[in-house]
């Protein structure tokens, strides 16, 4: 009997492929079927949210919530607000409520149960009631398409669909899913944002016959961001160079007027009596700072 | 190629012995068994899944193990063992390994 | 965005010198290999027969060899889709053979020509963070078959 042992060749008992290609191939994969699933779901999801009744929506407690740091908002607004909200058609039981919080921060939301939250931060940026308008109708516009259910069903839905890919998985491969599945919402939330601009450039439209109030407000969240903007797909909104130039060519489409000569259109002050109340409102607030330590 | 787990093939003689031969094999399972895996841990029963995953694992080893043998020109694995290790978390290693002979 | 730089930096590291490091693992792998390729390793269980001037003693050989962290992010992935995990199968292949280089080594210490009955155990240590494993150790043991004098090296000799 002999005993030898020859040179086994290598090779055998290792793969060929490259690490970094396959690197490469598994990490598209994955954000690919995040990105995926997370599409068809929300499509799935949207088709069926805007069939939530309003008043199961409404039944949401967040009156209390919302109360807890709002002011009285002035009857001119109320009104302007419910005449846009009679502008837009909403639905027959869709009520908007209004409510106006006396802070600084520079923001208007709507929300579920057809809330709309203004700041007195943003009022006080705006230079006329066409921009007044451009922002209740955008929020309105929200309202009426029933993004704010929407919304909340696609994170509450996202939510559980991480947590069903990422039982096993370690922190990174989470993070990366996370990522990439919050981007793709991010997608939806720009569209919903551009629904809502060309809802509310028709209200103008309908209103004044241009929508330079549109442009404006675009000029004054311009300002406010000073110049540099990140990414779009890094955003919830779109970015404002692009959302003026969405307004312009509604606007050009919707009246027939080129854009050049609507530029000249002169914007609607807002009333004098507001803009005394605006003032006050912030001189109240600094006095309330002053005083509390 | 006999493949066998006994030192001697009964009827036959060992001319040569051509030393150790391995084979081994890495899979993970997917998501999705994972996630079915979980379920079935509620209610106990057999994982389908895995044993599909693993005895394939198993095979694709024992045909390396086979390469190998092949390679350094013998006619039979002798005293073969199999050794199965979770070598990362829903990854396992399907190990063989066995004596390359030449019989007679 | 502080944790993705280190990610992506950790990544970078893990890859760059954990391929170098299997590079040249490899190399020394395949050098000592050829080297003792004369004591020949065999997995059967029972020794040459009528051999009775042989000394037997246990040698093992054993590594512990971490995994990268390029490597465990591939595995991690992987283990998403399901498949052949292949950055594992060089980092299995590398610690078996270690394994059996230094039981060699143990054995040609001892003057022994063959090495008998082999067996591995394969076992993963060091959990690291979220589960994952962090190294491998590999053992490999057998029977070292020492001749006692010096006729039977000669004939030891002569099998091969």
């Amino acid at each position: 009997m002999q005993y030898t042992n020859p040179q086994i060749p290598e090779g055998i008992n290792t793969s060929e492929s490259h690490p970094l290609k396959e690197f490469f191939i598994l990490t598209g994969g994955v954000i690919a079927i995040v990105v995926i699933s997370f599409y068809l779901l929300i499509v799935t999801v949207d088709f069926f949210a805007d069939k939530i009744p309003f008043a199961w929506e409404q039944s949401i407690p967040l009156e209390s919530l919302l109360e807890s740091d709002t002011a009285e908002a002035p009857a001119y607004l109320e009104r302007l607000t419910q005449q846009v909200a009679a502008d837009m058609a909403l639905p027959q039981d869709m009520q908007v409520t209004l409510h106006y919080v006396n802070s600084d921060t520079v923001n208007a939301f709507a929300t579920l149960g057809g809330h709309m939250v203004l700041h007195r931060g943003l009022l006080e940026k705006l230079r006329s009631e066409d921009e007044l308008v451009m922002v209740i109708a955008h929020e309105i516009a929200h309202l009426k398409y029933r993004h704010p259910i929407s919304a909340a069903s696609h994170s509450l839905l996202a939510m559980m669909v991480l947590s069903l890919f990422t039982s096993s998985a370690d922190d990174i491969l989470n993070r990366l899913m996370g990522t990439s599945g919050l981007l793709t919402l991010m997608k939806f939330s720009r569209d919903y944002e551009h629904r809502a601009d060309a809802a509310a450039v028709d209200v103008l439209l309908g209103r004044y016959g241009h929508a330079q109030g549109a442009v404006g407000l675009f000029e004054v969240f311009k300002a406010e961001r000073g110049g540099s903007e990140p990414l779009e797909f890094l955003n919830t909104h779109p970015l404002t160079e692009r959302r003026i130039q969405r307004a312009l060519e509604l606007a050009e489409k919707q009246s027939g007027l080129p854009a050049e000569q609507s530029a000249d259109k002169k914007m609607q002050p807002l009333p004098a009596e507001f803009t005394r109340w605006l003032a006050a409102q912030s001189a109240s607030q600094a006095l309330d700072k002053s005083t509390t330590p | 190629m006999i493949i066998s787990n006994l030192e001697v093939i009964p009827g036959k003689r060992i001319q040569q012995h051509l030393g150790l031969v391995q084979g081994s094999s890495v899979r993970a399972k997917h998501i999705g068994r994972d996630f079915m895996a979980g379920l079935k841990n509620i209610f106990g029963g057999e994982l389908r899944g895995y044993t599909e995953l693993l005895q394939e694992s198993r095979e694709e080893a024992t045909q390396r193990m086979l390469a190998q043998a092949t390679a350094v020109g013998a006619n039979a694995v002798l005293n073969v063992r199999f050794s199965t290790s979770s070598v990362a978390t829903g990854a396992a290693e399907l190990f063989v390994y066995g004596t390359a002979v030449i019989l007679e | 965005m502080v944790d993705l730089i280190i990610f992506i930096v950790l990544l970078f590291l893990g890859y760059g010198f954990g391929r170098a490091a299997e590079a040249s693992h490899y190399k020394s792998i395949r050098k000592r290999e050829r080297f003792l390729n004369r004591i020949p390793a065999i997995a059967s269980r029972i020794p040459p027969y009528g051999e009775p001037n042989f000394d037997s003693q246990l040698v093992s050989g054993n590594v512990v060899i971490s995994v990268d962290y390029f490597k465990r992010f591939s595995a991690t992935l992987r283990n998403f889709f399901g498949g052949r995990v292949t950055s594992y199968e060089s980092l299995l292949d590398r610690a078996r053979r270690e394994a059996v280089l230094r039981m060699k080594q143990e054995a040609r210490s001892l003057g022994a020509t063959m090495v008998f009955n082999i067996k591995f155990e394969t076992a993963s240590i060091h959990k690291g963070n979220g589960n994952t494993i962090g190294s491998i150790e590999v053992l490999a043991y057998g029977t070292a078959l020492i001749p006692n004098n010096i006729e039977v090296a000669h004939t030891a000799n002569l099998m091969r």
